[in-house]
């Protein structure tokens, strides 16, 4: 009864112009990637593999769901702290237990969602050209599983940065500039590698030890990766999911 | 009586800063009690304290006899400064979502709508609303569960003359159907004429506490005690 009344009061905050932007963006693009691949596959004369188009198809709609998702999250958490309305929820009676729950539970069906509609975008961009076969070869449990994870990570991820600054534009300058510095490190710590005659054997992946790529990375290689990064991966996903609850949690909210 | 509100030394720190420190008061039934003071004496800071909006450093406070103040809050009704709403959406769903948090029905909508003179415009974006259809948007919202406790902050700031004049009807009528309430304000001509009670705070202590006719003895007015025991 309690978990019905915070998903409707939640549900009841969605319309927003906003939020119909950013839905019409992820259509557009994942309609848009899937026609552009299945396009380029079916005019490539099979010269390119199945493997590879799957492969594409996953990196290129896992990236732009992921940051259309970490938008969202960011906004509208971060609309609840700038408009008051946290305080407005606060006083009308939930617990902060109650608040982090209700966000917790629309993102993740809102994870669903985006899921769903990525793969309806990648069957109507196979359907329309004739591709529906390649469709169901590349449509794998991996595929699957990957896509979504990710999507709930990055989910996570965005929770925690939100959570910690309280601020949706500095929230996703800091979600662009992470990802900047952990790519920036794996390229550094491979160009130190590869030119220090020193160091003996095979390099680590170092994206599979940083918080905002080891998912991706680990997903990634899943057939080679050592159970360390699993493990190390293993604690970013319960930090992720604790941190947001305890900075939530502990401090004041201020107006 | 019975105590709808007690605050025991009630003290919040920031660092070393301290902006409430070690206050202590209390509410009786149907009593509508006036929190006074300048800025920075530590008047939101007390109601945000009892709104578990912020967590006090120490000290204790009870609402309908509980310490439990989030299960107390869904019988009080609360309006604070700065108006708080969904802009983008309407004034009708802005109550479902307090409706919803709140636990009440949403048949209670429509009269806590036609109480505050919002009924016409119940179906507008709430971000085409003036400053005082939003305050008084807040009022309904506050209404919503017909609570017999009401906590307002600071509810005419930044309303024009006759957004005050309606609040000061909205606050009255509230007050006269014997209601408590307590009320953090700089008005203090309308604090003269609304409170039972009032407590004057100055740098997070309260410097004066009781009933207004008492601290009002031989007194012009209110103002004038107020800024000869703050200044």
């Amino acid at each position: 009864m309690k978990l019905n009344r915070i998903l409707t009061s939640e549900l009841l905050k969605l319309p927003r112009m906003g939020n119909y932007i950013l839905l019409g963006i992820f259509l557009l693009l994942n309609l848009a990637i899937s026609f552009l691949f299945f396009y380029e596959f079916s005019s490539s004369d099979q010269s390119q593999s199945l493997e590879d188009l799957g492969r594409q198809v996953l990196t290129s709609q896992t990236s732009l769901s992921s940051l259309l998702i970490a938008i969202f999250t960011i906004m509208s958490i971060g609309k609840e702290y700038k408009d008051g309305t946290l305080r407005k929820n606060i006083i009308d009676g939930y617990t902060r237990d109650d608040f982090f729950v209700g966000k917790l539970l629309i993102l993740f069906l809102c994870v669903c969602f985006a899921f769903l509609l990525g793969i309806i975008c990648l069957f109507i961009g196979a359907l329309s050209l004739g591709q529906l076969s390649e469709f169901s070869e590349i449509i794998t449990p991996p595929f699957l599983i990957n896509f979504f994870v990710e999507l709930f990570y990055t989910v996570l991820f965005a929770m925690f940065l939100i959570y910690l600054i309280r601020k949706s534009t500095m929230s996703i300058v800091m979600y662009f500039l992470w990802g900047f510095i952990e790519s920036i490190s794996v390229g550094i710590y491979a160009a130190i590698y590869q030119f220090n005659d020193d160091v003996d054997g095979e390099p680590i992946n170092l994206a599979n030890y940083l918080p905002k790529s080891s998912i991706d990375s680990v997903l990634n290689t899943a057939a080679t990766v050592e159970w360390s990064a699993v493990l190390v991966t293993s604690i970013y996903i319960v930090l992720m999911l604790y941190l947001p609850y305890y900075l939530f949690t502990k401090r004041d909210i201020r107006s | 009586m019975d105590k709808i509100l007690e605050v025991n030394q009630l003290s919040k720190r920031y660092g070393k800063k301290s902006a409430v420190n070690g206050i202590s008061f209390s509410i009786e039934k149907g009593q509508v009690y006036g929190l006074l003071g300048p800025n920075g004496s530590g008047k939101t800071t007390t109601l945000s304290s009892i709104l578990t909006l912020l967590k006090p450093t120490s000290g204790t406070i009870k609402v309908f006899g509980s310490e439990d103040l989030t299960s107390a809050l869904k019988r009080c009704g609360v309006l604070l400064e700065s108006a708080s709403y969904y802009p983008e959406l309407s004034a009708v769903a802005n109550l479902k979502i307090s409706c919803s948090i709140k636990g009440v029905d949403y048949s209670a909508i429509d009269a806590a709508l036609e109480r505050v003179g919002l009924t016409e415009d119940k179906n507008y974006k709430v971000k085409t609303f003036s400053l005082g259809m939003k305050q008084r948007l807040n009022v309904a919202s506050a209404l919503l569960n017909d609570p017999q406790f009401l906590i307002f902050d600071e509810p005419t700031n930044g309303l024009d003359p006759l957004g005050i004049a309606e609040m000061r009807q909205i606050l009255m009528d509230l007050a006269k159907e014997g209601r408590t309430i307590l009320i953090a304000s700089h008005l203090l001509s309308e604090m003269e004429k609304i409170c039972s009670h009032v407590a004057i705070l100055k740098k997070g202590k309260i410097i004066d506490e009781g009933e207004i006719s008492q601290i009002m003895k031989g007194q012009e007015s209110l103002e004038s005690y107020f800024l000869n025991i703050t200044a």
